[in-house]
C-alpha cells in the first residue's frame, strides 16, 4: 500500500511544478501574482527535493543511524517541511486576497477596441 | 525536537484557520475567489490536521493497534494518500483563485467590470426596449 502513498507524492509534486510553470507563463501579464504564487510553490517543493526522506536510499541511510539520531533528522525534516507550508500558504492568501500590485496590461493590438464592450 | 514538530502543525492549522477567517472577512468585496480560497483551505485542514487529531483519539488508537500490520499499512497509506490528493487540490484552487482574480482588472473595478462584462438577461434587453414587445 506504499504505493498509494508514493502516487499522492507525485500527484501533489506535479501540480506544483505545473503551477511554477503557469506562473512563469503567466509572468508577462500579471508579474507580482506569478513571483509571489512562484515562491509560494517551490518552496515545498524544494523542501521536498532537498530532503527526500521517503527514497529508498535515504532510508537506508537512516537506518543505519542510531535511534536517536534518526528521531532527530525525521522531527527536523517535518519541522522544516511544515514550516515551508505554512510560509507557502501565507504567500498563496497574500496573491489572491492582498491587495493588487499587477498593472493592467495594455492591449496594443488591433489598435482601438475601446467600442467593443 | 518533537515539540518543534508539533509546533510548526500548530503554525500551519492556525495559517490555514486564518486564512479562511480572512476570506470570510473578505466575502463581500469578491465572494468566488473567497469561496475557492475557503474550499482551498479547508480541504488540508480536513484531511491533514482533523484526520491527525481523530488519530490521537484513545478509541481510534486501540483499534488500530488491535487491526493487523498490514491492515495498519493499508489505513496509512489512505491516510497519507488523502492528505497528499488534498493538497493537490487546494494547490490548483489557490492557482485559480490567484490568476483569475488578476484577470479582472483593479480592485476598484473589479465590481463594474463583472457587471459590464455580463451579457444582458432576455429581461434586461426586454426593459431597455421599453417594455414594449414588437407585436405590440
Amino acid at each position: 500500500m506504499r504505493w498509494v502513498g508514493v502516487l499522492g507524492g507525485f500527484l501533489n509534486q506535479t501540480v506544483m511544478i505545473a503551477g511554477i510553470v503557469i506562473a512563469i507563463v503567466r509572468w508577462r501579464h500579471h508579474p507580482w501574482t506569478s513571483r509571489i504564487v512562484g515562491i509560494a510553490l517551490a518552496l515545498p517543493l524544494a523542501v521536498t527535493l532537498l530532503f527526500p526522506l521517503g527514497l529508498p536510499s535515504v532510508e537506508q541511510w537512516l537506518g543505519r543511524l542510531p535511534g536517536a539520531q534518526r528521531s532527530l533528522v525525521i522531527s527536523l525534516d517535518s519541522a522544516l517541511w511544515k514550516a515551508a507550508r505554512a510560509a507557502s500558504y501565507v504567500l498563496l492568501l497574500i496573491a489572491t486576497l492582498g491587495p493588487r500590485r499587477d498593472r493592467p496590461r495594455e492591449d496594443t493590438r488591433g489598435g482601438d477596441r475601446s467600442g467593443e464592450a | 525536537m518533537m515539540l518543534v514538530s508539533r509546533l510548526t502543525s500548530y503554525l500551519v492549522a492556525a495559517v490555514l484557520a486564518a486564512g479562511i477567517a480572512l476570506s470570510i472577512a473578505r466575502w463581500q468585496r469578491n465572494p468566488r475567489i473567497a469561496m475557492l480560497v475557503i474550499i482551498a483551505l479547508g480541504l488540508p485542514l480536513v484531511f491533514d490536521f482533523s484526520l491527525g487529531c481523530l488519530c490521537r483519539l484513545p478509541a481510534y488508537l486501540r483499534w488500530f493497534y488491535a487491526v493487523t500490520p498490514s491492515e495498519r499499512r493499508l489505513i496509512f497509506g489512505i491516510r497519507e494518500a488523502a492528505a497528499q490528493i488534498a493538497r493537490a487540490a487546494s494547490c490548483v484552487l489557490f492557482l485559480v483563485a490567484a490568476f483569475r482574480r488578476r484577470g479582472e482588472g483593479t480592485e476598484q473595478q473589479a465590481g463594474a467590470v463583472s457587471r459590464k462584462a455580463r451579457p444582458p438577461s432576455l429581461l434586461e434587453k426586454w426593459f431597455r426596449a421599453g417594455g414594449v414587445s414588437p407585436q405590440q
